[in-house]
């Protein structure tokens, strides 16, 4: 706890390796989670950039109440995907494109990787708001129950309910797509 | 649905996706809901899946540098906004420094000179302690005092190569004006993006050097020396760390673009890497 208060004093004083440090500790998880709402590699890069810019904005006022800095830079994140959606419309028929999988290089293996993960995306995208949520905050995002109740205003107890919910829905459309590339 | 049952899931997904224990060892915790759980926790791995993507790692890097460029712009304009006070401090400055000098003109200018090759210790030293600071007041401009410091902080790693050859104590003082002037430099550069440019590797240089004496001198110190040595070592490292940041923010050339209207080139800054593209693209297909 006395670690995270002096890192949020860094930040607030812009100390440079504070905010390097951020950058190197939160930036995959923020365009992952970003990647899976927008569903487009290069538009997830830009969001994720400007959630550090407009973190770089809002740190003097950053008020720092004992929750992890996380909490603070998702929450950023998810207003920054909401308005990104509320902008502009066009942005919904963008293709669902192909994603940079980072942890192998055999290009046979990246590809069925890639197609994987777009069906996950795609069950994702089925689930209700409040669903989706949880899930992409909690899988994507790697955040505990209890940070994702504080983003999202929820009780942790509500945030357990909507996690069995959403797992149970993705498990039905997860298993009835495999049934169907099967019998295919 | 009960909440125990809640609880449980939100147990094992801990395990599995922070811990790194398998689905198999949940189950064998919770033998009762294990039907329910498996089904649950499998769906719960598959989104995990989703954690093998990443931003492209040039983007990543050039992102990380227009943050800390961004930052670097925020902390100039905070400096500017003290700029009045600071010009008042100084102008007393200056007028100490002339009276400084003018002492150690009537003193005798050969004193400064014989003080040159002194060593922390020796009776002339604080005689080129002085003379030194007589310069930096009479040195304008941010470049030139940058490079100042950096001469000084060198000049502090050769008396201190020269102590330990002479067999002679190295003092905590000459350690401590070694580190502050390099963090004089170090505070400069972060807010002065022009001047990074221009001096970041070398910064880089001298605290590199700043590392591997202090480091080759603890080898073969006494042990009561060793621990000053060594906290001076932890702090030139933490200066080498802060140097290679600042050489890090320099825009490297793979973030210049051509920007079409303009037809030249200039840094993306805080650009968005599909504004870039969508430029690029429009330059180069007539």
């Amino acid at each position: 706890m006395q670690d995270e208060e002096t890192f949020v004093r860094g930040l607030k004083r812009r100390d440079p390796e504070a905010w390097a440090r951020l950058y190197e500790e939160y930036f995959p998880r923020i365009y992952r989670y970003v990647a899976l709402r927008v569903r487009n590699q290069t538009e997830a890069e830009d969001l994720a950039e400007q959630v550090f810019l407009k973190a770089l904005e809002s740190s003097p006022s950053f008020r720092w109440r004992g929750a992890p800095v996380s909490s603070w830079l998702f929450r950023i994140a998810r207003n920054q995907v909401i308005d990104y959606w509320r902008t502009d419309k066009s942005k919904r028929t963008l293709p669902l494109n192909e994603f940079l999988v980072s942890d192998t290089i055999d290009p046979e293996r990246a590809a069925e990787r890639n197609s994987e993960i777009r069906q996950m995306i795609q069950a994702v995208g089925q689930l209700t708001e409040a669903q989706r949520d949880v899930i992409e905050l909690r899988f994507a995002g790697g955040l505990p129950i209890s940070e994702v109740a504080n983003i999202l205003g929820k009780s942790p107890g509500a945030v357990k309910v909507l996690q069995h919910s959403a797992l149970a829905t993705l498990r039905k459309k997860l298993s009835g797509w495999s049934n169907h590339e099967q019998r295919l | 649905m009960n909440k125990g049952f809640e609880d449980i899931l939100n147990t094992c997904l801990d395990r599995i996706t922070l811990k790194g224990d398998t689905i198999e060892q949940c189950l064998e915790s919770y033998p009762e809901q294990a039907v329910e759980l498996e089904p649950l926790l499998r769906a719960a791995l598959s989104i995990k899946e989703v954690s093998s993507i990443g931003p492209r790692p040039e983007f990543r890097q050039a992102a990380k540098a227009r943050l800390l460029s961004a930052l670097a712009a925020k902390e100039r304009k905070r400096e500017r906004r003290l700029l009045p006070l600071w010009s008042w401090q100084r102008r007393w400055a200056v007028a100490v420094a002339m009276i400084l000098v003018l002492f150690l003109v009537l003193a005798g200018g050969g004193t400064v000179m014989a003080s040159s090759d002194s060593l922390p210790g020796d009776r002339l030293y604080p005689v080129k302690i002085a003379a030194e600071k007589v310069r930096a007041f009479f040195t304008f401009g941010d470049e030139a005092k940058a490079n100042l410091h950096m001469e000084f902080a060198e000049r502090r790693v050769k008396e201190i190569e020269s102590l330990a050859e002479g067999g002679r104590d190295i003092s905590e003082s000459v350690l401590k004006v070694m580190h502050d002037e390099t963090d004089w430099v170090i505070r400069l550069l972060n807010r002065n993006e022009s001047l990074r440019k221009k001096l970041a590797v070398k910064l880089q240089s001298l605290t590199s050097n700043q590392k591997e004496v202090l480091q080759s001198l603890i080898e073969l110190a006494p042990r009561k020396a060793e621990i000053r040595l060594r906290e001076a070592l932890r702090r030139a490292e933490d200066a080498y760390r802060r140097a290679v940041i600042l050489r890090e923010m320099i825009p490297k050339l793979e973030d210049l673009r051509i920007i079409p209207w303009r037809n030249s080139y200039q840094p993306a800054e805080l650009g968005t890497s599909r504004a870039i593209e969508r430029a690029n693209s429009q330059y180069f297909i007539p």
